[in-house]
């Protein structure tokens, strides 16, 4: 089931640099995957990967795939930085949020 | 209706986009509905929305990146995709014309104060002119010391004039850059609301 968060610019492209991490992808299919997790619809994942391709986070390349192109985007070592950076931000971020349900270590 | 149709009506939509970015859309929306096996003009509509709406995100989208890109001659781009932005939106006449109206208060206070500029500058050039041709009397006159000084005080009116104007230059091409992404937003906003 798809979260129901309100979900911003950073929280998607954090998603789909984390799914990127296990392989690359084509559009489709990291928009289905995208989409088992956060509530998104399935016209913001195309701006998402052109904000995310535009500032240098991810390239694309084309595979043919029965006499047509997909487009998969894969991540650049700057892509990869930056999926770092979110990890370490989104650990604080749980730890924080488990310490005020109570869920911490208690 | 078949899916062509629909990515006909979305390329004609996006007719004041770029050309590379308007193929990017068209050759990514493509794939996903072939990746998605959408054949019908219905599909399609049930995934993206009606082809001006997509659109609509697309110029938002668009727009906001022109006014984030630090190019000069971007701003222009970007106030330009915002009202397009805003006019290909389905249902928003009421809301165009209410921001036609700020764009024109604003144009106005934007006008008004370019004029109060322009007599300062104005006064401040006519300073300039006085004293840098009273230095040239001077010097005419061999008198290097009341030369330099006004030739002095003229250097520091001009450098005056050229500051007032080159902050002026910068804070009009920010402004509009902001009006510009301000307006794709709203675009975008409303266009996720439906």
């Amino acid at each position: 089931m798809a979260l129901r968060f309100q979900v911003g610019g950073a929280l998607l492209d954090f998603l789909v640099l984390s799914i990127l991490r296990r392989g690359d992808a084509y559009g489709y299919i990291l928009t289905q995957e995208v989409r088992t997790i956060l509530d998104v619809s399935e016209t913001s994942l195309y701006p998402a990967l052109r904000r995310l391709e535009k500032s240098g986070l991810l390239t694309t390349y084309d595979m043919p795939y029965q006499g047509r192109n997909r487009r998969y985007y894969r991540l650049t070592p700057q892509g990869q930085a930056a999926l770092a950076d979110y990890i370490a931000q989104w650990r604080q971020l749980k730890h924080n949020m488990d310490s005020i349900l109570g869920e911490d270590e208690a | 209706m078949t899916s062509e149709r629909y990515f006909s009506e979305l390329a004609a939509q996006l007719g004041r986009l770029p050309a590379s970015e308007r193929e990017e859309a068209l050759r990514f929306h493509r794939e996903y509905a072939q990746e998605a096996g959408f054949s019908t003009y219905q599909e399609l509509e049930d995934c993206f929305g009606p082809p001006r709406a997509l659109a609509s995100r697309l110029y938002a989208e668009s727009a906001v990146k022109a006014s984030g890109e630090k190019k000069p001659g971007n701003t222009g781009k970007a106030l330009v995709i915002g009202l397009a932005a805003l006019f290909s939106l389905p249902v928003t006449f009421p809301l165009a014309l209410v921001i036609l109206t700020v764009l024109f208060v604003i144009l106005v206070l934007i006008l008004a104060a370019g004029f109060s500029i322009g007599v300062t500058v104005f006064a401040l050039g006519g300073a300039f002119v006085s004293l840098a041709a009273e230095s040239w009397g001077y010097l005419l006159a061999f008198a290097p010391g009341l030369w330099l000084k006004f030739l002095g005080g003229a250097m520091i009116v001009l450098a005056v004039i050229i500051l007032i104007i080159s902050l002026i230059l910068f804070a009009a091409r920010r402004i509009l850059g902001w009006i510009g992404a301000g307006i794709a937003r709203i675009a975008e906003r409303r266009t996720k609301d439906e």
